[in-house]
């Protein structure tokens, strides 16, 4: 990168970092992992700005996060032989989980219990779609998948989420 | 529910900073820019000496900064004379497979010369899809050369031209036709409350329904394939699940358990592996685990196999390009640059879709925004690209061939 790309991509990183960050410790429940998956996309991003700048860098980056956490998910249950990896439940103050996130402890451990408790497909769909706010078309091409499997996915991590997390529908005055 | 989970979401991460990574971000990109660089000087001086493709020679020169041109007669116009786009890299031309053969700007496809009749047997310049078309159940033909869902129905286009449908009312369902085009397996993909794959005969126009296998994990991500005319190999995410869909037996394999996956046209998997770990292509060959380092090509996705040879797309850090490795060494062959500015085509826009049988490679292009896409032959020995076939299809539609028929077998 030349000095104009270098100040370009600087300026592109330091604007999205933390709304990567964020997504992406809602997909994994752990800051440190989060911050490793935000890391290694923006690594990514860099490498190929001047391809990516006048186009979704910003697309290209969530689209490493999900997809990284995905293989590391599958690596994970290769390795252990499990059928089911489950997710870390927050936990305040221990490996970055849990409620310093948020200046709503209750809010911060009720949402990860309750995420903990979908498949990494299920909670990439879900993050995506009503916490970065995508269109069932922007979601689909950023996890490589069909719209189809899209609304799938986000009908079953929503059903999952209302027999699964009854606290979570508390939380949002939700009718049981 | 929906309405309301954003704000939740929003506010369980309200307090999390900015992490401040550019630091770090800048150090490890400069470190891979210069270890690409050296890597490319490494192959740059293997491709230097004579590539043998299929018995023809690629003859490739290499300049002073390492970087690998061809000789200006090889390679440098498509079918018939026409003229190529070969735009210089953005980076300069220090990239790792610069000049192997000109680049090529897929957003001209259609300029490219149209491929000799009967390229791929029965399938037509221009693919349309009818907005209805007899039940094949009341109108069975021998075979498919493609399915394409659309909406709840498969469209099958047989040999003939003509158009039949299946009714695929499962949710979300996914195709896959068997490598003759004899059989059309129907996944349905839904909840977990109907998960089966339905299989239809094209020649009776019946159907079987086979169940998951005991112990099958369904995973969000799966992916399958046929590994002839009557198995289906599932993936699970935890390894493969080998399924005859005539008499129902399946049984557990170790492949595959990587990353991208194919099989040859005996049924054999070839893997590459993940992200994570060192890049090596996985091959499975007799039930064996042969692992060869990818040093020179880099990580492949899109992955077609045959016995001595694989074609992939690169991957992960290296410029987007189609690439030709020996399948015992992974040595690469021929390479064919791709020019990429939005990263249209290395995410998903352009991938492999047959490794023939005269060592030649068809690859699926799509037109970004439209939903078509194009079938296109590259002969990795000449570098000519001919355009085979434009699928009208639209952007929800699901399109799936007949493995056989691509690869040109019989």
């Amino acid at each position: 990168m030349d000095e104009a790309e270098l100040l370009g991509f600087t300026e592109w990183m330091v604007g999205c970092e933390r709304a990567l960050l964020r997504s992406a410790y809602l997909l994994t429940g752990d800051l440190h992992r989060a911050q490793d998956l935000v890391q290694e996309a923006l690594v990514k991003v860099a490498l190929r700005w001047p391809r990516l700048r006048d186009g979704d860098p910003l697309a290209y980056a969530r689209r490493v996060v999900a997809r990284d956490h995905v293989s590391w998910w599958r690596r994970r249950r290769r390795e252990t032989g499990m059928a089911e990896v489950p997710e870390v439940p927050g936990t305040p103050g221990a490996h970055g989980r849990g409620t310093a996130a948020s200046s709503d402890p209750e809010t911060a451990l009720v949402v990860q219990r309750a995420l903990a408790r979908l498949t990494p497909a299920q909670r990439a769909v879900l993050v995506l779609r009503h916490f970065d706010d995508l269109t069932e078309r922007q979601t689909a091409e950023v996890l490589g998948v069909s719209t189809g499997t899209v609304k799938s996915q986000n009908a079953a991590a929503l059903a999952r989420l209302r027999t699964g997390a009854p606290e979570l529908l508390d939380l949002i005055g939700e009718t049981r | 529910m929906s309405d309301h989970l954003g704000p939740v979401l929003h506010r369980a991460t309200d307090e999390l900073p900015a992490p401040g990574l550019t630091r770090a971000v800048l150090r490890e990109a400069a470190r891979r820019r210069a270890r690409r660089r050296a890597a490319g000087a490494v192959v740059a001086a293997v491709l230097a000496s004579v590539l043998v493709v299929g018995g023809a020679t690629v003859l490739v020169e290499v300049t002073g900064d390492g970087t690998a041109t061809p000789p200006a007669t090889s390679g440098t116009t498509g079918s018939g004379g026409t003229p190529r786009s070969a735009e210089p890299s953005p980076s300069g031309g220090r990239e790792l497979v610069e000049g192997t053969q000109p680049r090529w700007d897929p957003r001209r496809v259609d300029d490219l010369p149209a491929a000799g009749p009967g390229t791929v047997a029965s399938l037509p310049p221009v693919v349309t899809v009818p907005s209805q078309a007899p039940a094949l159940a009341g109108a069975p033909v021998p075979a498919a050369v493609l399915a394409v869902r659309r909406g709840p129905q498969a469209y099958l286009l047989a040999p003939d031209g003509s158009w039949r449908s299946v009714p695929v009312a499962d949710r979300y369902p996914r195709l896959a036709l068997n490598p003759s085009g004899t059989a059309l397996a129907v996944w349905a993909y839904g909840d977990g409350a109907d998960d089966r794959v339905v299989v239809h005969d094209l020649a009776s126009g019946t159907t079987t329904t086979v169940g998951y296998p005991s112990g099958f994990v369904p995973f969000d991500f799966q992916t399958w394939r046929w590994t002839d005319d009557d198995t289906l190999l599932l993936d699970d995410g935890g390894g493969g699940w080998l399924v005859d869909v005539r008499g129902g037996a399946a049984a557990r394999v170790a492949g595959p358990a990587e990353g991208p996956w194919t099989t040859d046209p005996r049924g054999e998997v070839v893997e590459v592996t993940d992200f994570g770990r060192p890049a090596e292509l996985v091959d499975r060959a007799g039930g064996g685990e042969r692992r060869v380092p990818l040093t020179a090509s880099g990580r492949l996705g899109s992955i077609e196999a045959d016995a001595g040879t694989v074609a992939g797309t690169s991957y992960d850090e290296r410029p987007f390009s189609v690439l030709v490795v020996d399948r015992a060494t992974a040595r690469p062959r021929a390479v064919l640059p791709i020019v990429d500015p939005q990263a249209n085509y290395g995410n998903g826009g352009l991938g492999v879709l047959a490794l023939r049988e005269d060592g030649t490679v068809l690859l699926r292009v799509t037109v970004p925004g439209t939903g078509t896409s194009r079938v296109v032959h590259w002969d990795p020995r000449s570098g000519a690209l001919a355009l085979v076939a434009a699928l009208r299809t639209e952007l929800e539609d699901m399109v799936t061939f007949a493995d056989a028929r691509l690869r040109g077998e019989g």
